[in-house]
């Protein structure tokens, strides 16, 4: 039955909608109309009707207005509950990340009142503990009267830090400047007073990082408190000062007050206290911030603070200004324009060396001596920041920590795995024969026997022995698996996995034919094979072997002996490799248990397995925990070994890294200055070890700061290693690589950065062959300062070899590769073709995902640069 | 390699159900809104009523460059962005749902579920959710309105120009879809 009369295009919702618009008097006859005796139809459309009636509002608002799922955001008001031994008694200010209460002494003994700075939910309290128990000292120690002490710190009972400081009833100093009508050179006066204070602190090495008007308050007596020194060092979660410009990052500073450094997240320094200073002198003087900053997103701020130039003090006085007298533009102009721009320098070596240079400056020009500071030249200038626009991306850099951290429980494990074979009985017999093949071996390149003359070197041994196992060892098949397996160690050791890899697989091949297959005698080697797989990122064909070792060692033995503790911990290195940390430590102190309840003497290898879920512990961020099982490992070994065995330098070595990862790298550079004490103490001074132990201590300087030390120890490294292995070592490459790591992002001078960089990507690629991942790691450098230095297309030629490289060695979907495709997509932005970058972020961004759990920071960065990219799309 | 319109492709994509683009967004938009809720309410101490609908348009602006970025992308980029924010809303209102029933209560309170104030309806966003899935298998463009106006938080103007459509469509759209899903809703109840 076709209706005659309707529209049979038209549905029950137009017909809807046409009524509801309609006045009620009009709506029945346009519906009997409109619907024709379609009674379906018809109904439809009462029904919505009605349903249109009684909604209300209904949905009227959006979802987001009623249904935010912002729980806790609301911040709570805890005054009257306690924060230790004080009450909290009012709210005396928010921040971002934390409520600052005015707090009285609970017991009442004295009447002393306090500011409790109570930090808000959410934040990552175990790393905001550990800092304050690593600052807390030296803050404590900051004893000046125009600071404000920091008097304890605590856990409150449902588990949020706080802090106690000396409660100052002030008002901030731009307000009070204000307020009382100060003159100029009044507020010049008051300006040194807090550069004394934050003098002070520098030489305490004590960096402000926060430097605002707000934390500047001055009393009803006039007296100048700084508040919250060292205080934002304790807040700044870990992730923040590896990752720069993430919006992390970026919550920790206030942009109006930030240094270019800051915003770009590179070092923070005594220089960046100084810029604040300047900032702050700025206002003062003038009623106006130096930046319009109008935009909070994170690119455009650091373009306005990175790139732009403030305009000069005596050009901006505005009619609001609180500066009395006349003619102020005159006043400021020359010598106070000059000193406040030069602490506002984009370089931090460019403005004032220190707080109290600065002071200095501001007292010459009121006692009227002639200033230091000059104006800036245009000239210099355009030429440093023309090309400044950058997202920065996480410095890649070999780093020896973790090449020795390796080292370490590789030995340990092969040696436990060997000796285990070991008491079978065959393997007496072979020891003596493999100790014998390798001697005639030497034998045969040694250069007196040798007439050709040629250079003897380890690789040129390995290679004849290679040629000559099969051959002339083809009657002893355990004495030819224990020299493949000795062979797989040192060649593995020396980076050539492929060739680690075939006598890898040899050895396992000649114990399945001694043994059957997949017995348990083969367990070493298929541990050994694992391993390599681990070291070329194969991280599912090592977890593969290393559960086959697990079933073996189950099904052969009680799955609680020695094997199945050494296959346990190099699962737990996989997992670990996987970024897998939690299941990492779970392996790894499974290991530990199944160990400790081993009969007879097993405290060496305990110490390996302590070491490893040391390793794990500092890779999921629990420092302390991880200090404290490198700590177990290094008593456990002293008391088996002695203090000078060369594992002990080793452990001190990676206790310095779990300190340095915890931030603390002066406390670390300690224990790497035991560490080379340990190694000097058995080798010689340009022994490797030695070397390799000073390179990793220039790198704790280098991150604490202390840019000066570092530089001359890297120098002696690089010194000693090329007089010991020739200037064409891998080991130089290393050095240098890293001596260019801080030049490039400590000290800033890319050109020299990238010299050395090309110095060790060529040694690499004599030594290495051209197809080695440190050949990667050295080219990914270079293209990253080449990008700094504005040099794009170069930047972007290296950047391609890096990722073909990685492609070539790793396997596919390798989390390393994403470092290249990010770092292309970025450059590919700055050269302004977001069409080409959104491929590589695109790949980085899925290799990521696949790889690394879930709100990883390296995912949420790379994700965030493909927002900015596919939004810049078709501009 | 790619186009603008490969880009177009992609977001269309994402717009019509494909959830890889949506997850890639999803996190960028909650953190914003987040960090945006949490400095606001850090800022303003005297007015604690947050316009949800404000910092949406905030987290908007800080993700994507608004002057540099053509319409045809904003739009998209709206789209999508409703689209995780509806995720976001729903799986936070199911892992609560979660909780409640591992705690034996069944009633919903008042910061989990939308109240609606006529007739006395209750009604969850869950069940919501699924009406308007079942709403979009016969009105996909009108289903999509809903997403961006109550998910997204857009006007109608915006939702215009994302979906090509005058405002007045828009309009009689949302009607007809905020009519419907009461309806839905209401029968839900009554079983």
């Amino acid at each position: 039955m076709t209706p005659v009369s309707r529209d049979p295009h038209r549905s029950a919702g137009d017909i809807f909608a046409d009524a509801i618009d309609l006045p009620a008097s009009e709506r029945s006859q346009f519906l009997d109309r409109a619907c024709g005796d379609d009674r379906a139809l018809r109904n439809e459309v009462d029904s919505l009707l009605a349903a249109h009636q009684s909604a209300g509002e209904f949905m009227n608002a959006p979802a987001i207005d009623t249904d935010l799922p912002m729980a806790g955001i609301e911040p709570e008001d805890l005054s009257g509950t306690h924060a230790g031994a004080y009450r909290l008694v009012k709210i005396l200010g928010t921040g971002g990340m934390s409520t600052v209460y005015l707090g009285e002494r609970a017991d009442a003994e004295f009447e002393k009142q306090v500011a409790v700075k109570l930090i808000k939910r959410g934040m990552d309290t175990d790393h905001i503990l550990s800092r304050f128990r690593n600052e807390r000292q030296v803050l404590a120690g900051l004893e000046h009267q125009n600071i404000a002490r920091l008097l304890d710190g605590g856990v409150t009972a449902d588990g949020r830090p706080y802090l106690i400081m000396e409660y100052i009833d002030g008002i901030p100093v731009d307000q009070f400047c204000g307020r009382n009508e100060l003159a100029i050179g009044d507020r010049l006066r008051l300006f040194r007073t807090v550069c004394t204070a934050v003098q002070y602190a520098h030489r305490n090495l004590v960096v402000h990082r926060d430097l605002k008007p707000s934390n500047i308050l001055v009393t009803r007596s006039g007296k100048v408190k700084l508040l919250d020194f060292g205080i934002s060092k304790v807040l700044q979660p870990e992730s923040a000062e590896a990752l720069g410009m993430t919006a992390t990052g970026f919550r920790l500073m206030t942009p109006r007050y930030a240094s270019p450094e800051q915003v770009r997240g590179e070092p923070v320094t005594t220089a960046t206290d100084v810029y604040s200073l300047g900032v702050i002198l700025y206002e003062l003087l003038t009623g106006q911030p130096p930046y319009r900053i109008k935009t909070t997103v994170p690119t455009e701020v650091e373009r306005v603070i990175g790139q732009t130039e403030p305009p000069r003090p005596s050009t901006v006085i505005s009619q609001g200004t609180t500066v009395p007298g006349r003619n102020l533009a005159r006043r400021l102009a020359g010598d106070i324009d000059n000193i406040v721009l030069k602490a506002l320098r984009k370089e931090p070596d460019r403005r004032y060396e220190s707080a109290d240079q600065f002071s200095e400056d501001v007292r010459r020009h009121l006692d009227g001596l002639p200033v230091m500071a000059r104006p800036d030249t245009v000239g210099y200038r355009t030429a440093k920041f023309v090309q400044r626009n950058r997202v920065p991306v996480a410095a890649t850099g070999i780093v020896f920590l973790s090449l020795v951290a390796a080292t370490i429980l590789s030995t340990s494990l092969y040696f436990r795995s060997e000796r285990a074979l070991a008491e079978a009985e065959v393997q007496r017999t072979t020891a003596g024969r493999v100790s014998g093949f390798l001697e005639e071996m030497m034998v045969a390149v040694d250069p007196v026997e040798m007439q050709s003359g040629e250079a003897v070197t380890v690789e040129r041994i390995l290679q004849e022995a290679s040629k000559r196992i099969d051959d002339e060892l083809g009657e002893e098949p355990a004495v030819a698996a224990a020299l493949h397996h000795t062979m797989a160690r040192t060649f593995r050791n020396l980076g050539a996995f492929d060739e680690a890899k075939k006598h890898g697989l040899a050895e396992l091949a000649l114990q399945d034919e001694l043994y059957g297959p997949r017995s348990i005698e083969a367990a070493g080697g298929m541990l050994m094979m694992g391993g390599i797989f681990l070291e070329q990122g194969e991280n599912e064909r090592a977890e593969s072997l290393f559960q086959e070792v697990r079933n073996i060692s189950e099904s052969t033995g009680n799955g609680e002996d020695e094997i199945t503790a050494n296959t346990y911990r190099a699962l737990g290195k996989t997992r670990s490799a996987q970024g897998d940390y939690e299941e990492a430590k779970k392996l790894c102190r499974r290991a530990i248990e199944i160990r400790r309840a081993l009969p007879g003497d097993h405290r060496e290898e305990l110490a390996g397995d302590l070491n490893q879920l040391g390793l794990s512990l500092v890779q999921s961020g629990k420092h302390e925990e991880s200090v404290a099982a490198l700590r177990e490992a290094l008593d456990l070994m002293t008391a088996t070994r002695g203090k000078n065995h060369t594992f002990i330098g080793q452990i001190n070595n990676n206790i310095g890294w779990a300190l340095g990862k915890r931030g603390d790298w002066s406390e670390a550079a300690g224990y790497l200055r035991e560490a080379i004490v340990r190694q000097e103490n058995i080798f010689a001074p340009d022994h490797p070890n030695v070397l390799v132990a000073h390179g990793n201590l220039a790198q704790a300087l280098f991150n604490a700061g202390q840019l000066e030390e570092a530089e001359i120890i890297y120098e002696e490294v690089i010194v000693g290693f090329r007089s010991r292995f020739g200037d064409r070592h891998a080991n130089v490459g290393h050095a240098l690589n890293n001596y260019a790591t801080m030049l490039e992002n400590g000290k800033e001078v890319f050109a020299d950065a990238a010299d050395l960089y090309r110095q060790a990507l060529s040694i690499y690629r004599e030594q290495l062959g051209n197809e080695h991942p440190y050949c990667a790691i050295a080219n990914h450098n270079l293209a990253r300062t080449l990008h700094k230095a504005g040099r794009l297309s170069d930047a972007e030629k290296e950047c391609r070899s890096a990722l073909a490289v990685r492609r070539a060695v790793l396997r596919d979907g390798h989390p390393d590769i994403a470092r290249d495709l990010d770092l292309m997509g970025t450059i590919l932005m700055d050269q302004g073709d977001p069409a080409a970058a959104r491929g590589f972020y695109e790949e980085a961004v899925a290799i990521l995902r696949n790889e690394l759990p879930e709100g990883n920071e390296r995912i949420v960065d790379t994700e965030a640069r493909l927002a900015f990219c596919l939004a810049k799309i078709g501009h | 390699m790619a186009d603008p319109s490969d880009l177009t492709q992609v977001l269309k994509d994402a717009s019509g159900g494909s959830r890889t683009a949506a997850d890639r967004l999803l996190p960028l938009v909650y953190d914003e809104l987040r960090r945006l809720a949490q400095s606001r309410m850090a800022e303003e101490r005297s007015d604690h009523t947050l316009q949800a609908t404000a910092l949406v348009h905030e987290a908007y602006l800080k993700l994507i460059d608004m002057d540099r970025v053509e319409w045809q992308n904003r739009a998209h980029f709206f789209a999508l962005a409703a689209k995780a924010i509806r995720r976001i809303l729903i799986d936070h209102a199911r892992a609560k749902n979660r909780a409640k029933r591992g705690g034996g209560e069944r009633n919903l309170s008042l910061d989990e579920a939308l109240t609606i104030p006529a007739e006395g309806l209750d009604m969850n966003i869950v069940a919501l959710h699924e009406a308007l899935e079942r709403f979009a298998e016969e009105e996909p463009i009108r289903a999509q309105v809903v997403e961006l106006r109550f998910f997204g938080g857009l006007s109608g103007e915006e939702i215009a120009e994302v979906l090509g459509v005058d405002r007045r469509t828009v309009t009689r759209y949302w009607q007809h879809a905020r009519a419907w899903l009461y309806r839905e809703l209401q029968d839900d109840a009554g079983e």
